[in-house]
């Protein structure tokens, strides 16, 4: 009996701490490229993305095809030519925020954080620090960023006949309303 | 020569006006579209769950006619409505993007447990296989 007791103990206290796990299916992530001849801004609502509120491990998930122009030509030549999206069907990144410990998820605030991770785009793995938001309170969280890629350091060719319609550098915004994981 | 300037303006008019539509068109929509694959939910997942790239190989990009029974109706972050399809496993689901916004999805009167057949964009796996841009086809 008392050995049945002790497995039970040590089995529940072997359980991961899942209530500190924050999670969303629904993520959005848009980038905008301001370049001499056109404006072009894509727009993605299903971007997968957990959040581990006490270590900090952060990583995100996105499906380049769900991304949404307003031109059909651009959605074209995005996912057929520049990121070659059957070929690369995700991009992803993986990463932690940097003193996670200062954020106090059971208080409403506003918090400026530091994320360092690492960016995978058109198979392409890349070191990426940015900085962003986090805002507590009501028992979620809520994560903002905007930060820039360089399209070249991705392998994306631009070829020269629209050279000028697309930004060498481009401005991605992130925003994500992460919900308690339950498990 | 002169009687070709008036129909070459023409051509060229023509052109402009096609080029235009061309240039500005939105993005293909799937309601005329005839489906590439015609399947239910739990084929659909089972294929992406056997081998990622293989699935991704038949389906990605591809106009998918899946039938399943409603988990779940969503509204997404872009106020466009998802009807999630049971597949057996609750972490890995269909997830369909309707075209449609909350208010006009709501007019079908669609509930949890009703059997449904939806058309849409494959767009790839991430947990939930995801089915976007999709109208009702029956339902």
């Amino acid at each position: 009996m008392k050995t049945g007791i002790a497995i039970v103990i040590c089995a529940i206290m072997a359980l991961p701490l899942s209530a500190q796990k924050y999670f969303t299916r629904d993520g959005k992530i848009s980038f905008h490229s301001d370049a001499p001849l056109e404006k072009i801004e894509a727009h993605n609502s299903k971007v997968s993305s957990v959040l581990d509120m006490s270590s900090g491990d952060i990583e995100f998930a996105v499906l380049i095809k769900s991304f949404r122009f307003e031109k059909a030509l651009m959605e074209e030549h995005f996912n057929e030519n520049y990121l070659e999206s059957s070929k690369y069907p995700k991009a992803t990144f993986k990463g932690k925020v940097a003193n996670i410990g200062t954020v106090d998820i059971s208080a409403t605030g506003e918090h400026t954080v530091t994320v360092k991770g690492e960016m995978t785009i058109h198979g392409v793995t890349k070191p990426l620090e940015t900085t962003g938001k986090l805002k507590t309170g009501d028992g979620s969280v809520r994560a903002s960023s905007v930060f820039e890629i360089t399209v070249a350091d991705y392998n994306i060719e631009i070829p020269k006949v629209v050279r000028e319609n697309i930004a060498r550098v481009v401005q991605v915004h992130v925003e994500i309303h992460y919900k308690p994981l339950e498990q | 020569m002169k009687k070709l300037i008036l129909p070459l303006l023409v051509l060229i008019a023509g052109g402009v006006a096609v080029g235009y539509y061309m240039w500005n068109k939105p993005p293909a929509t799937v309601d005329r579209k005839t489906p590439d694959y015609t399947l239910d939910s739990q084929t659909l997942y089972a294929d992406f769950q056997k081998n990622e790239d293989t699935a991704n190989a038949r389906y990605l990009g591809k106009v998918i006619q899946v039938t399943g029974v409603i988990q779940e109706i969503v509204p997404g972050e872009d106020l466009r409505m998802q009807v999630i399809l049971e597949t057996g496993d609750i972490m890995s689901r269909i997830n369909c993007v309707m075209e449609e916004t909350h208010a006009q999805f709501l007019q079908r009167n669609l509930k949890k447990g009703d059997t449904v057949t939806i058309k849409g964009f494959c767009t790839g796996m991430l947990d939930d296989v995801i089915i976007d841009r999709c109208i009702v086809v029956t339902g």
